[in-house]
Parts: C-alpha cells; sequence; structure tokens
C-alpha cells in the first residue's frame, strides 16, 4: 500500500492535519480517551514537527518503554514538549505505532519534486529590497526570544541560518504573516517591507558553530 | 494506521544456530516470540510506475532506492538513497564565495575554493556508500531509527582530489592523529547536537579518500552533498560527511555524540536487554559482506522452470569471490557468475540461474562470500543501533 506522491512543498500543514487523525465513539470514557488522543495529537504536531517530519515518528514500532527513551531523548535534544505532556504523548505513541503492528505504508516521492522541496525559488516579480541592516534589530525584537539571536534556534524556533526557506521567500512570507504550530502569525506586527528586511538579514548570516550546550 | 497480526510464513527464516551466535540468536528469537514477520508492504516497489524513491523522511529529506533501480552497475543520480541526520541546508546560491576551510594542528591554515580543489591532482573512484542502518527493518526486537529496508544502498563514480592532497597544502602536523569533519547540515536546536565526524590519519592519508565534487560525471548534487562531500570507500556512509565546511586535524577524535556515542557496535553481540559499557563498544568504520536481489522483484508471478535471478554484492575490507543462490523449497546453493571484476569498495553485479518449482509461494535467497572468508547469515546479530544488517537477501515469489 502506499499512499501516494508528495504533492508540493507547502503541504506541511496538511500533512500535519492528515498525519495524528484521531477516531471517535460513544461512551463516555471513549469521549475521555478521545480528548487525550486530541491532545496528546496537537502535542506531537506542536513539539516534534518543529524538527523534523511525521514519517520519522510514524514510521517506529516500538514498545512503550522505547517510546518513552526516545521521547526523553528527544526532550534532551531541544523538543519544547511540556514536562506535564510528555507521559500522553508516550501512551499515545507506545498505543498508535506499537512493535507489534505491521510495517508502514511507505509514500512515494520522485527525486525531481525532491529537489524542489528545498530549491530556492525566485523572488516573486514586485518584491521589495530588503536591507538588512533594518531587519538585523528587526528580527532581535519580535524572532530572537524563539529562534535565538544569531537565528540558529533556541527554546520554541528552529535554526533558520541557510535552511531552504530563507531563499523561499513565498513560503517565508506566509509563515511570518500566519504562523506554524506554536509561532504566532505577525500580520498585526510586520508589514511587507519588514518582512523584505528580515528575509534580507537571515540571507546574510553563515552557519557558525556554537560550542555544544552538552555533548 | 491499519494494524496486521505478524505472520509466520516462508518470510520467516529458520535461524541458523553456528556455535559463535546461537546464544544470541536463540535468546533474540526467544524475545521476539514469533514475531517474526515479512516485510510486504515495504517490499511492494514494482507496483510503482512512477518511479520515485521510498519518503523515509520528508523533513530533513531521507529518501531510499527502489531495490529495481540497483541493478546497474553506477546508481544514477536521482535514484541514489539520500540521508540527512539534522537538515537539509539551503542549496549553496553563491557558488564562488564558497570556501573549505581548512584549520587545526596545519602549519597553514587553508580557506579553499571549488576552483583552488580543481587545481589539485583529480582522482575518480568507484565506491558504494551504504548507510548503517540498511536493513534496520529486519531486526527483531525492533528498535528505533530510520526502518531502511533494502535501498539505502548505492554505487558511484566520484570525482574529486585525495584528502592527503589537500591536508599536504595545508602543512598536515605530524602531531595530528584524527581529523575532523563538519558540514552545513546544522543542528535545529543548541542543545541537538551537530553532525561533527572524524577518522583517524592513517583513514585520512589513505589514497582512496577522496574530497569529491562530481558524481557520476556531474556536478555533486545538491541532494547528495554538493558542492563537496568526503568519501571513504569500505567504510559506512556517516563518514562520509555532506556539504563540507571544515576540515580539522588534531590530537584527538571528535566530541560529541555523532563520534562518541553514535555508530558504535558492541565488540561481541549483546542481548537486547543487555547495556553494554563503553569498554564493550567499537566504533563501526567497514561494512560487512552483503548481497542484494535486483530481479525478480518480490511479489512476481512466473512459470516453473529456469528463472534468471540478477543482483550486486559488496562488500567492506576486501572483494566479493563468490555469490550463491537458491530456492526454498530447492535443491539447494547454485553459483552466480559475476559481470563486474573484483574492484575494491565497489560492488559487483551478478546473475544466477535457478529452477522454480511447480506451483506455489517460492523464496528465492542469495548469499556472498568475500576475499576475508565472511559469508553473510541468516539474521545478524542483533545490535541495538541496528546497524550493518547483512541477513541473507530473500525474495517471495508466485510459480503459477
Amino acid at each position: 500500500m502506499h499512499l501516494g506522491r508528495i504533492a508540493a512543498p507547502g503541504l506541511v500543514g496538511l500533512a500535519l492535519a492528515a498525519a495524528f487523525s484521531v477516531p471517535t465513539s460513544a461512551r463516555p470514557q471513549d469521549d475521555d480517551d478521545d480528548d487525550r488522543r486530541v491532545l496528546a495529537a496537537r502535542a506531537v504536531q506542536e513539539n516534534c514537527l518543529i524538527c523534523h517530519g511525521k514519517e520519522l515518528i510514524t514510521s517506529q514500532r516500538l514498545t512503550p518503554k522505547q517510546w518513552k527513551a526516545e521521547v526523553e531523548k528527544m526532550v534532551g535534544w531541544g523538543s519544547p514538549l511540556p514536562a506535564d505532556r510528555r507521559d500522553g504523548v508516550v501512551d499515545y505513541l507506545a498505543r498508535e505505532y506499537p512493535d507489534t503492528a505491521g510495517e508502514p505504508a511507505v509514500a512515494r516521492i520522485t527525486y525531481d519534486e525532491a529537489v524542489a522541496s528545498v530549491a530556492r525559488q525566485v523572488d516573486p516579480e514586485g518584491s521589495p529590497a530588503g536591507s538588512a541592516a533594518r531587519g538585523g534589530p528587526l528580527f532581535q525584537a519580535h524572532c530572537a526570544n524563539c529562534h535565538g539571536s544569531d537565528a540558529q534556534g533556541a527554546e520554541l524556533g528552529p535554526n533558520l541560518v541557510e535552511r531552504p526557506v530563507v531563499w523561499r521567500k513565498a513560503e517565508h512570507d506566509e509563515i511570518v504573516r500566519k504562523g506554524r504550530g506554536r509561532m504566532p502569525g505577525f500580520a498585526a506586527s510586520l508589514k511587507p517591507a519588514d518582512e523584505a528586511d528580515l528575509l534580507a538579514w537571515l540571507r546574510g548570516r553563515r552557519y557558525r558553530v556554537v560550542p555544544p550546550a552538552r555533548l | 494506521m491499519a494494524q496486521h497480526a505478524p505472520d509466520p510464513g516462508p518470510n520467516n527464516p529458520p535461524v541458523r544456530r553456528n556455535r559463535r551466535d546461537w546464544a544470541i540468536q536463540t535468546l533474540g528469537l526467544w524475545l521476539a516470540l514469533g514475531r517474526l514477520t515479512g516485510l510486504r508492504s515495504a517490499r511492494g516497489e514494482a507496483d510503482d510506475p512512477t518511479g520515485g524513491l521510498l519518503l523515509r523522511n520528508a523533513h530533513p529529506l531521507d529518501l531510499e532506492t527502489p531495490v529495481a533501480d540497483l541493478e546497474s552497475r553506477f546508481t544514477p543520480n536521482d535514484r541514489f538513497f539520500v540521508r540527512s541526520h539534522l537538515a537539509t541546508p539551503a542549496e549553496e546560491h553563491d557558488l564562488a564565495s564558497w570556501r573549505l576551510r581548512i584549520a587545526g594542528l596545519v602549519g597553514k591554515p587553508l580557506e579553499l575554493g571549488l576552483d583552488d580543489l580543481k587545481h589539485l591532482n583529480t582522482i575518480t573512484v568507484p565506491a558504494v556508500l551504504q548507510c548503517s542502518g540498511n536493513g534496520r527493518a529486519y531486526y527483531r526486537p525492533r528498535l528505533p531509527g530510520l526502518a531502511w529496508d533494502r535501498g539505502a544502498v548505492g554505487n558511484a563514480e566520484w570525482t574529486g582530489v585525495r584528502l592527503a592532497d589537500v591536508l599536504k597544502e595545508a602543512g598536515l602536523d605530524p602531531a595530528a592523529a584524527h581529523v575532523h569533519f563538519r558540514g552545513a547540515d546544522a543542528p535545529p536546536s543548541p542543545k541537538t547536537p551537530a553532525y561533527l565526524r572524524s577518522i583517524p590519519i592513517s583513514r585520512a592519508l589513505d589514497p582512496s579518500t577522496l574530497l569529491a565534487f562530481s558524481m557520476n560525471g556531474r556536478p555533486l548534487p545538491h541532494l547528495h552533498g554538493g558542492p563537496l562531500r568526503l568519501i571513504v570507500p569500505t567504510w559506512t556512509a556517516n563518514h562520509s560527511v555532506k556539504w563540507l565546511r571544515e576540515i580539522t586535524a588534531s590530537k584527538d577524535e571528535a566530541p560529541g555524540f555523532y563520534q562518541q556515542t553514535a555508530y558504535k557496535m558492541p565488540k561481541t553481540p549483546m542481548p537486547p536487554d543487555a547495556t553494554p559499557k563503553p569498554a564493550d563498544l567499537v566504533p563501526l568504520t567497514t561494512m560487512n559482506v552483503k548481497s542484494l536481489i535486483t530481479s525478480p522483484a518480490e511479489g512476481t508471478t512466473t512459470k516453473a522452470g529456469k528463472v534468471e535471478v540478477r543482483g550486486v554484492a559488496w562488500t567492506g575490507e576486501g572483494h566479493v569471490t563468490a555469490v550463491e543462490v537458491a530456492t526454498e523449497p530447492g535443491p539447494g546453493w547454485v553459483s552466480g557468475t559475476f559481470l563486474d571484476p573484483p574492484v575494491v569498495g565497489t560492488w559487483r553485479r551478478w546473475r544466477a540461474t535457478v529452477d522454480a518449482p511447480a506451483n506455489g509461494p517460492v523464496v528465492v535467497k542469495a548469499r556472498a562470500t568475500d576475499s576475508k572468508g565472511e559469508t553473510q547469515p541468516e539474521a545478524t546479530p542483533w545490535n541495538k543501533s541496528g546497524y550493518l544488517w547483512n541477513g541473507i537477501d530473500r525474495v517471495t515469489i508466485n510459480v503459477g
């Protein structure tokens, strides 16, 4: 069984919705179960899919003990999953993807689609030319709390430096405007000229090795 | 997700109990308690007409090659598997300003552009790259990690310059014992370990260790680590660091998770509930002997009679000396013939003809032997990272 081809780069939102589907039923304790599942599925979307795709999770076949160890490892590696949600997420993952389940279905993607998903895109015609000198302070003011003052990632926001999104203006602007997961949208506070300035600043950044917080 | 009860059947090989692995394999089997199961859904590869790669992860990109695409001597660039540990970085947007930094225990730290590298002596080396986790999906009990099936492997011609020549240009200090490599695939969080790897100086100075800027005659594609990557033939592909940025000569191994904790194997097989101590572990370097049946595809229907079986075989040190093929049921192993000469670090295509007995499912299996006398086992001894699976390859066909 194949899930079919991955269509376009911006399908992350669709994939998020489809990935962690939640069944419903009629009995009261099932409603509680459903609530727990909804909460856990959302916790996974908001705290795991910041850094990597859903397939990495849905393809696993692990015991509850193994799932607990993986979740703890991911928290140690920077997942902002709140402490009070961890047990619920472990239970959910162990139920949905147990070691006794059959092999995962695997989607297909052509090489060209994969290349396109990370390729540089030409800025839309008429895009304002941004200024990195203005973008730096804007980044510190609006973005650094989550993404770090060097944009290489912090508590809630991933590393943005030299990431494909920095060269895909339409995608960048949409995320800044509408937000994604735990990131709020900034449409009310940032204008298109600000988006262009932020992007100009991000494009000028190069990856610097930061001494690791913990080896 | 659909949940299937595991089926015992022709895809569950009886584990051969040779003396060396008996205890471990028995323990592994006992723990698995009949949960051995074939990989049916992942093997519907021949069904897909799109020719797509198997999507193990969309972000970062981890893509597996369908086995039928591994039949040729060299795997085309648009079929070769893709692995990204931490991120697929942005494509290099200004190649003219791209620089490779060489520093550490060198007399003359350098920053080299692509043109600088191309002015050095250029060589072409054929080499197999195989993910250490290729075949992880076959281990029982199951373990965490990318569930590669059989296609996280490929063979290509790599063109570039010898790492030894570049280190010489930089005036390598005799005190250097290791060489570190860092690429542009940066961690998503400051708490995530960087993908920092090192190799011992003896391997760094080996004439086959190269910095590659071409793959199968084309500029090294972005997904495969362009503009420059390390290639360490015969070693597992995690050493062949992609998107190279920095090379550092040092007295010590690289620090950090990906060198100190990951990519280690127990010296002797350990059961799943054991907790290995650091002293029990050794670095994972050379590949082990392995063969792959590229044809017939899983689930093929054929008439009774002669069946041509095709595939490739490779190893780490040395070269593959024999491939044998058999059917279950069947009269036993027959020898395959090679299409390619033995060359260290690259694979050899092979062919064999077997008799498919009349009617029903038949397992076609292949096993390779190498010049060090190593042969594939029925099932590789379990290790907690799921590395180096090299169990005998098996494909089920229907004879009707």
